[in-house]
């Protein structure tokens, strides 16, 4: 582990002072990283000592709480007999199954209707990887519960913002990675972010529906700005991660550009 | 249930607390509001610089809190949920009064002779404050959340309504930014 690694493991994790096994046997060889480490502890203890104005709005709000009409009574529920609830469960239960069977009737209903004539639309929501692997599968090995929106998607809108949110998962990765720079890391996110704005959010947003297309707009604005942050981050990284951050920009602005057209009705 | 008389440690009684206020019990209520005013109007006062800002949204955060009671679920973690609340109220206040609050608390009186010595000298507790006080707003609320209130990095998402890699990625800048800014004047600790 390098210096550069420690202190950012250092920086990102939860208690700098208790480090993962790796850093702490950097940390016991490294004294440059250990003062490093000690200059963050030594900052984070100040914290609470920081002056703030004193307030007397505790012992006012106390007060407003036990004498006041601010706070007037929280509404208490009657309590429910045991008939009563049963009575309740069972509709409650008899409405769960009516909306269930009307939602499938609905989506059963709409499936078929989008599907007619127009076979070329069947989007995969997890393409699958030449080694058998879905990209789903991959991500989630890296982000889990990452994919939950994608899993849980009913429609190709919903699908698609869903893999929105996967490349934002993993936009935050490689801002992460690129101070580190360990430039095999940052070669699979880049490889990993390609596959999800291409397969992901460009093949979902190829299928989708033209008055759906408008949301198009939203995700090319958050790729553009992908873009334009790994250009900047490039150009301040480390050599074994630039690489990485230029393809990864490469794609998010080529995404821009495809969004953007496939929103006004274009074919891309 | 006695408020002010009752010293017992409040963590241990929070869930029985919650139920009792959710149930209407007020003094339940102002016992909660005594554990968390403190740590909150402190974080309140960092963001916004302005006493009387962080009080109202203090109050505000507790009003709010207490009329949506009914909707905390036992399961959840109460502070998380109340930095939420007064989270969103800060985020309003911003966006509606826009209020000039760029005055940094230098004026503030020292807190004292003792633990500022023990940790920092008092140059650089000012010097903390100001590159506090210099940092981007979501970076500054994330990393005083961990380093003051000790939140984890989940909580913080749930507080900030974003995701945990996102209120890692702000803790991680601020502290790297924080560090670079006050290096000369942090001076490690004699290893034994």
């Amino acid at each position: 582990m390098n210096c550069q690694t420690a202190r950012n493991h250092l920086l990102g994790s939860e208690r700098p002072a208790r480090p993962a096994n790796a850093v702490a046997a950097h940390l016991s060889t490294c004294p440059d990283c250990r003062t490093y480490q000690q200059r963050l502890l030594q900052l984070e203890r100040g914290v609470p000592l920081l002056p703030v104005a004193p307030s007397s709005g505790k012992v006012d709000l106390v007060r407003e709480v036990l004498h006041g009409t601010r706070f007037g009574p929280v509404s208490v529920k009657a309590p429910v007999r045991g008939w009563q609830r049963k009575e309740r469960g069972l509709r409650k239960l008899a409405a769960a199954f009516a909306l269930a069977a009307g939602l499938l009737f609905f989506a059963v209903g709409w499936w078929v209707w989008q599907h007619r004539g127009n076979p070329e639309i069947a989007v995969s929501p997890t393409p699958r990887h030449s080694r058998g692997e879905s990209l789903a599968e991959r991500v989630e090995r890296l982000s889990p519960g990452v994919t939950r929106q994608v899993a849980e998607a009913r429609t190709s809108a919903e699908r698609l913002r869903g893999w929105a949110h996967v490349a934002d998962d993993l936009r935050d990765r490689v801002r992460r990675g690129a101070e580190a720079g360990d430039a095999e890391q940052m070669r699979d996110l880049a490889r990993l972010y390609e596959e999800v704005v291409r397969d992901g959010i460009l093949a979902h947003a190829r299928g989708l529906p033209g008055d759906d297309r408008p949301v198009l707009f939203s995700i090319a604005d958050r790729l553009k700005a992908v873009g334009d942050e790994a250009t900047r981050l490039a150009e301040a990284a480390p050599a074994a991660s630039a690489e990485a951050l230029l393809q990864i920009a490469s794609v998010a602005r080529t995404a821009n550009q495809q969004l953007r057209a496939l929103a006004r009705g274009e074919e891309v | 249930m006695a408020v002010a008389d009752d010293n017992r440690p409040l963590v241990a009684d929070e869930a029985a607390l919650i139920r009792a206020a959710q149930g209407g019990d007020r003094p339940a209520f102002a016992r909660l509001v005594e554990q968390y005013w403190d740590g909150l109007y402190r974080w309140l006062y960092h963001l916004t610089h302005d006493r009387h800002a962080a009080e109202d949204l203090a109050q505000e955060t507790f009003l709010k809190a207490f009329r949506g009671l009914g909707r905390f679920r036992a399961d959840s973690n109460f502070k998380a949920w109340l930095y939420r609340i007064a989270h969103n109220n800060y985020a309003n206040d911003r966006r509606h009064a826009a209020r000039a609050r760029l005055a940094l608390p230098e004026d503030l009186p020292g807190e004292g002779e003792g633990p500022v010595e023990q940790c920092l000298s008092r140059e650089a507790l000012q010097l903390l404050a100001r590159a506090v006080g210099r940092l981007p707003t979501d970076f500054r609320a994330a990393f005083l959340l961990r380093a003051e209130q000790g939140l984890s990095f989940r909580e913080i998402a749930h507080a900030l309504g974003t995701t945990e890699e996102t209120a890692r990625w702000r803790v991680f800048k601020a502290r790297q930014k924080l560090v670079s800014a006050l290096a000369p004047q942090l001076e490690p600790e004699n290893e034994a």
